[in-house]
């Protein structure tokens, strides 16, 4: 065999990857089984989950709001309204909320486009109101998936990202996401999973904080509280 | 330390950097290298202790011993990472060295026609030397990352893991802007910001190759984990037609779950955030019932002397997660005016052990070091540096010797083994210092030494050899004891 082939196979590789280790290597270094010491946040009823992740989400410079269900098409309007919007983009998967939205927005001005959308549609968006897979209370972190029903870029591509949340998806830590049926439904369903902690930022110029640089400035994140 | 040949995965990266004007040389720079990486290396050390407290070091060790096992493991884990990632219709590839993934990455674009990229900040990327080969074979290549974006306007090389233009300043980027994007002249960082954000909209619209680095792959599931704070990497992997992505082999985790605790780490050591603004993991290209996203997904993985590091102590430094922590730490970092003097594209502490590891040479980076042990404490990874250092060193004190020193150890140490050898040498050696001191000229015969030694010899002088030996002097108090 001559070494490195054009197209090193896998086993090949695998097996020169072998060789370079050693079984008392392998046997010495157990996959620890209890991360815990990781954990930062507790499930428990204690935790008043909502408020921290406010807590925590409004530290990373995004704009948590809760608002019962019954004024939800309200809160949009008025969230819509701080932003210069000519053209809204949603992509929301739960049936009940994209109503909710397109009965809100029908009442308005705006142009509403929903999902499926033509790359323009998707490309010239001023505000895309999205759904979540879940959302961390430990950082205030929002997860955004891709599927079926919601854009890949839906959260990355317009100045203004609207994200509505219900209660009952917000896991305690980080440690919890992963290990959550939400984070298997994900993978499932979607090609993709996004952990949003904030607006797009750079320092990069002299360390001089910038937000919407690439993706959103701003991120409303909608709490469905009832 | 074999040499580069005598390995068959020997890497070939191309650091013409060395080449580059030093940066060390302007007394701005140094100032605002001096100033960012004191003031990171205090907010990752605060970022730590409110995260954890006292924990910190168990967290740290938590981290360190996934890696340690994924690493121990790593065919089995690349096997179950393969598998994962193609039975979701991802292609995944293996590349020996920088050449090899470069050709894989020109391949996949001539096949599928493409022409324009965009391209989100990978490291691995910049040890293969990516970007010239793109734009030779025709692709029109944007780097994405606004300092990364700098760098390359400037056709200059990023200076820092995380702070690619630590070394410029916003007067510097403004004329930059100016003079490149025809832009008018500003130097408020917030303007030239939304300059670039408008220019790079454009190049994103356009594109049909993106390309990206990897933070992390997931073994169990195979995915890619991409973390960003400016979402460059969101739009430079869900735009275009295709996504490849560069990924070194080591940056493996087994499962989601031990993902949580690389992230709860790599964002507080390099930037003191709680997590990147983006963390985004790719499972494969879209599905049937998707409508947008990339129709293929490629993950190149390579080796480039990683590998040639599995089963030794060096394998530690495949721990590494590419915070940047070390460097701000590091004393010898700041007073050097950061990354480019070391003249590789891994700067800094890990840069100094890890560039000699993977790529051979680079004797002088290992005494590119005070030893003091800074970089170890800020490594969330408790990757032991200054062992590495000092082993680095030791590798090329037994193997780099000048000649002369080499006789003469091998001189002297023939007589210290043979003791008649040994006493005429010391006999030999008597005679002379004794016959220079008869003659007075002590002093002078050592001034007749070539070079530096003769500056040596003038302020000193030689010891005056005793009358006799320990040898001597045992031996006539014995006969002197056994007559009495």
């Amino acid at each position: 065999m001559t070494w490195p082939p054009r197209d090193l196979s896998r086993d090949d590789y695998l097996k020169w990857i072998g060789m370079g280790l050693t079984e008392h290597a392998a046997a010495s270094h157990m996959l620890p089984s209890d991360l815990s010491t990781a954990r930062r946040c507790e499930q428990s009823p204690d935790v008043d989950l909502v408020g921290l992740f406010c807590d925590n989400a409004a530290a990373l410079s995004m704009k948590p709001t809760r608002c019962p269900s019954t004024d939800l098409s309200r809160t949009i309007v008025t969230t819509l309204q701080q932003h210069d919007v000519r053209s809204v983009l949603s992509t929301i998967d739960d049936a009940a909320l994209r109503e909710a939205v397109e009965g809100a927005l029908c009442a308005t001005r705006d142009t509403l486009t929903g999902w499926p959308a033509s790359r323009e549609a998707v490309l010239h968006a001023d505000l895309v109101i999205t759904d979540v897979a879940a959302a961390i209370a430990e950082t205030g972190t929002i997860v955004y998936d891709a599927g079926p029903n919601r854009s890949r870029c839906g959260h990355a591509i317009a100045p203004v990202h609207l994200a509505l949340v219900r209660p009952e998806q917000i896991q305690a830590d980080l440690l919890d996401f992963f290990t959550s049926p939400a984070c298997a439904d994900s993978l499932q369903r979607s090609a993709s999973t996004v952990l949003i902690s904030g607006p797009s930022k750079t320092a990069d110029i002299e360390g001089v904080l910038v937000e919407g640089v690439h993706g959103p400035h701003t991120v409303h994140v909608l709490i469905i509280d009832d | 330390m074999s040499s580069p040949g005598d390995h068959p995965l020997h890497p070939t990266l191309p650091y013409s950097m060395r080449q580059r004007t030093s940066a060390g040389a302007d007394p701005a720079v140094k100032k605002a290298v001096d100033d960012t990486t004191a003031r990171r290396d205090q907010m990752r050390r605060e970022a730590w202790h409110q995260a954890f407290g006292e924990r910190v070091d168990d967290v740290r060790m938590l981290a360190k011993s996934i890696k340690q096992h994924t690493i121990a493991n790593l065919d089995t884990y690349l096997g179950q990472f393969v598998d994962a990632a193609e039975a979701r219709g991802t292609k995944v590839y293996f590349a020996p060295d920088g050449a090899h993934a470069n050709a894989i990455c020109l391949d996949i674009a001539r096949q599928n026609n493409l022409s324009r990229c965009v391209k989100s900040k990978s490291m691995v990327t910049e040890e293969t030397n990516l970007l010239p080969e793109l734009e030779h074979a025709g692709i029109e290549t944007w780097e994405t990352d606004l300092g990364e974006y700098i760098v390359q306007l400037d056709e200059d090389a990023p200076s820092h893991i995380v702070t690619p233009v630590i070394h410029k300043d916003r007067y510097s980027v403004g004329r930059l802007f100016e003079r490149k994007l025809k832009s008018d002249y500003s130097d408020d960082p917030e303007v030239l910001t939304k300059i670039a954000r408008q220019t790079l909209r454009h190049h994103y619209e356009r594109a049909d190759l993106g390309i990206s680095g990897g933070n992390f792959l997931i073994a169990e599931t195979g995915s890619l984990v991409i973390c960003t704070n400016e979402g460059n990497a969101d739009l430079a992997v869900t735009l275009p037609r295709i996504h490849i992505a560069f990924v070194g082999i080591e940056k493996l985790v087994p499962q989601m779950s031990h993902l949580g605790v690389f992230l709860k780490l790599l964002a507080r050591s390099a930037t003191a955030q709680p997590i990147t603004v983006y963390t985004t993991i790719v499972h494969g290209p879209r599905r049937p019932d998707e409508h947008d996203g990339p129709e293929q997904v490629h993950i190149i993985l390579l080796d480039n002397g990683r590998s040639r590091l599995l089963g030794a102590e060096a394998s530690e430094l495949l721990e590494c997660i590419r915070c940047g922590a070390c460097l701000n730490a590091c004393p010898v970092f700041r007073e050097v005016g950061g990354g480019h003097a070391y003249g590789a594209v891994y700067s800094g502490p890990i840069g100094a052990v890890l560039t000699p590891s993977l790529k051979g040479g680079y004797a002088d980076l290992p005494f590119a070091s005070s030893l003091c042990s800074a970089c170890y404490d800020a490594c969330p990874m408790q990757i032991n540096i200054p062992h590495h250092l000092v082993r680095l060193r030791a590798e090329q004190a037994e193997s780099r010797v000048p000649l002369l020193e080499r006789t003469f150890i091998r001189h002297w140490f023939g007589r210290l083994l043979d003791e008649k050898r040994y006493q005429r040498g010391i006999r030999w050696m008597r005679r002379l210092t004794r016959a220079a001191e008869s003659t007075r000229a002590a002093p002078r015969w050592l001034t007749l030494l070539p070079g530096p030694a003769r500056d040596w010899a003038t302020e000193r002088t030689l010891p005056q050899p005793s009358r006799q030996t320990f040898r001597e002097w045992w031996q006539a108090k014995h006969d002197h004891g056994g007559s009495t």
